[in-house]
């Protein structure tokens, strides 16, 4: 056979094409509105369910917590007077699609099975939204999916917006959405005000039922794009990296795949300003039906900003597990400007939803109603969280399951990796690993007993 | 005295041979040994604060990092050219460096991902921008040293700048290379998933 260069080259390049064309393909299908099975009236008075969910916010990152000096929150922090704001919220597993999942499902990503951002959604996984359409309301997802494959046809939702460009990381500006199935451009859009617009115009469209709305933000990921009115606004702050980071530790190979390679601390000035640019578009939401309306606040996972000299998510490390969660619910919370100390989880959230809209939680479900700690009710509460970590080609992370107390983090990882102990409250930074430390040899095998028994529990 | 070798004692012509080798390669090899000694010491340094000039050197180390693995091809091409190398062992000089970053990369994915998905990973979209930038910067040498010799204008060295420099953009550099890192992962997804 005669093989010539241009052969070869004519055969590589269609090789690529194809592969590249067939790997670009973006799902198009799914997204459809699903109407309630049934014409069923909500009860009297039910509470509309507002959840607002935003990306890669970390818990300490709000202007209220006073940990970043420059940072403005306005909204966040008025809602957290209003209502109330966990301080020890954590997700289940640090990373964009399992963090979705567990929200719609309040289970572990072990049981929902999107174990990574390249794990689909299964169809037919139930969610909050079934038992909600069914008791009588109207629901609506616009925002952030993530979760590859066909777009869901989620039952009992009624509006479906979301993006699949980019994987479904979606862009800051001009970002093509997928409104109830049918794609649709968006020229001259800010992403977060065209969601919140869309969000709006749902609320708006005359429907007397109560709403489960979700919006789901890309804001605050990367690229961390504000919009144009606050790009700049913190260029001259001063910015306090940890010490083991430094400015060029984005093109480590461990935290270049994240997008941010660059200077750490632009980055970083973007992602506030990002931040206050989200805030303000939930500031619209919240203005609007304030009364008997729950808003919950949260994010699916937190940030390293230098810690560990990782610019990402996905450890178990406080930076990475630890989310903003604020409620405001003017009708259930007693005392309104509390900080909650106990121990949440986002697997917690849907059955809170229907705890507070009053509807059986099922038991697929596994997480709690912390709807009693809301409104102060005395409750007995969780002492310790369990969380889990899978591959997710190409990060290098290793697979985890941790604990984590109020004093001690715990973590165990896959491929025969020793394990890490942290005591969180003398080391808050979680720098000084105390695994071989033989005065925490009794914590760490208590510790390593607990995590067995989460392990069995939830996986 | 024949000139074969006896008792492990090396022949005058293959020692000859093995020097002029060494004289050919000596460029690539460099590049390569100063790649492997910057990315050990950040290995060994990274994360170990020592004082307030920790964050300067590493990010030193980082910069300097890109020296040999993204642009050591202005030097490599043309000394290896100039030592007698054609251009096919050129090339393979100016990419050597990417090759052990490749290598060293997979190494390192393999203790988190099974040995095939390790090595997919060597095709990684860091390794095809420095592939792409080698080869631009290798037209770029080439052309000044053809400039400087000749005074003639290489059309095949402008032809490597430009498909080298487009390579790199879009793997490293147009918005972060997300636009082949996400079509890289999703090849991945196929392959393994």
């Amino acid at each position: 056979m005669d093989v010539t260069r241009r052969g070869l080259l004519a055969a590589g390049l269609g090789a690529g094409v194809a592969l590249g064309a067939s790997a670009c393909a973006s799902p198009s299908t799914g997204g459809r509105p699903i109407p309630a099975p049934a014409p069923v009236r909500a009860r009297a008075g039910a509470p509309n369910l507002l959840i607002v969910f935003s990306d890669d916010h970390r818990a300490d990152h709000l202007g209220v917590t006073g940990a970043v000096p420059f940072l403005q929150t306005p909204v966040l922090d008025s809602l957290a007077s209003d209502g109330v704001r966990f301080d020890n919220a954590y997700v289940t597993t640090a990373l964009c699609s399992p963090s979705r999942a567990t929200l719609l499902t309040g289970q572990y990503a072990s049981r929902h099975g999107v174990q990574n951002n390249l794990s689909a959604w299964t169809p037919g996984t139930p969610s909050f939204f079934d038992s909600l359409a069914a008791a009588g309301y109207r629901c609506a997802y616009i925002g952030k999916w993530h979760m590859p494959g066909d777009l869901p046809d989620l039952p009992g939702v009624e509006r479906f917006v979301t993006f699949t460009i980019e994987e479904g990381q979606g862009v800051y500006r001009d970002c093509p959405l997928i409104v109830d199935g049918v794609e649709t451009p968006r020229p001259g859009t800010y992403v977060s005000t065209d969601l919140t617009d869309l969000a709006l115009t749902w609320l708006d469209d005359g429907d007397d039922r109560p709403y489960c709305l979700v919006v789901a933000h890309k804001a605050v990921h990367h690229e961390f794009e504000p919009p144009d009115d606050l790009l700049g606004l913190y260029d001259d702050v001063e910015i306090d990296l940890p010490d083991e980071a430094f400015t060029y530790q984005t093109l480590l190979d461990r935290n270049v795949w994240e997008g941010t390679a660059g200077r750490l601390q632009t980055s970083y000035r973007r992602y506030c300003e990002t931040l206050l640019g989200l805030d303000r578009e939930i500031g619209r939401l919240a203005a609007r039906d304030a009364d008997n309306t729950v808003l919950i606040y949260t994010s699916d996972n937190g940030y390293s900003w230098g810690e560990h000299v990782l610019t990402g998510k996905r450890w178990a490390y406080d930076d990475n597990i630890k989310v903003p969660l604020i409620v405001r619910w003017p009708e259930g919370v007693v005392s309104p400007g509390t900080v909650i100390e106990e121990p949440v989880l986002n697997i917690d959230i849907a059955p809170t939803l229907l705890d507070i809209a009053e509807v059986p939680i099922p038991a697929t479900m596994q997480g709690r109603s912390f709807a009693p700690l809301l409104r102060g009710d005395g409750v007995d509460w969780r002492e310790d969280v369990f969380y889990e970590y899978f591959a997710d080609f190409p990060y290098q992370v290793p697979p985890s399951q941790a604990v984590r107390t109020d004093r001690w983090l715990y973590v165990e990882y896959d491929r025969g990796l020793p394990p890490e102990l942290y005591d969180t409250v003398s080391d808050p930074a979680q720098r000084a690993n105390l695994i071989e430390d033989p005065a925490h040899a009794v914590t760490r095998q208590e510790l390593s007993q607990r995590l067995a028994e989460l392990r069995r529990e939830f996986t | 005295m024949s000139a074969q070798s006896r008792g492990g004692i090396e022949s005058p012509a293959k020692s000859a041979h093995g020097s002029a080798t060494l004289h050919l390669i000596a460029p690539a090899l460099i590049s390569v040994a100063t790649f492997l000694v910057i990315d050990i010491a950040l290995a060994r340094f990274v994360g170990r604060p020592w004082g307030p000039a920790y964050p300067m050197s590493m990010d030193a180390l980082v910069l300097l990092r890109m020296g040999p693995l993204f642009f050591s091809g202005v030097i490599v091409w043309p000394a290896m050219r100039a030592r007698g190398a054609t251009r096919g062992q050129a090339l393979l000089g100016i990419w050597a460096t990417p090759i052990a970053f490749a290598i060293v990369s997979a190494w390192r994915a393999a203790d988190f991902f099974p040995p095939l998905q390790a090595m997919y990973y060597a095709t990684n979209p860091m390794v095809v921008g420095a592939l792409g930038a080698q080869l631009s910067a290798a037209g770029a040498g080439a052309l000044v040293w053809g400039m400087w010799r000749t005074r003639r204008w290489s059309w095949w060295a402008t032809v490597a700048i430009v498909i080298g420099t487009v390579t790199t953009v879009v793997a490293v550099l147009w918005d972060g290379g997300q636009h082949l890192f996400y079509p890289w992962v999703l090849v991945y997804a196929r392959i393994f998933g």
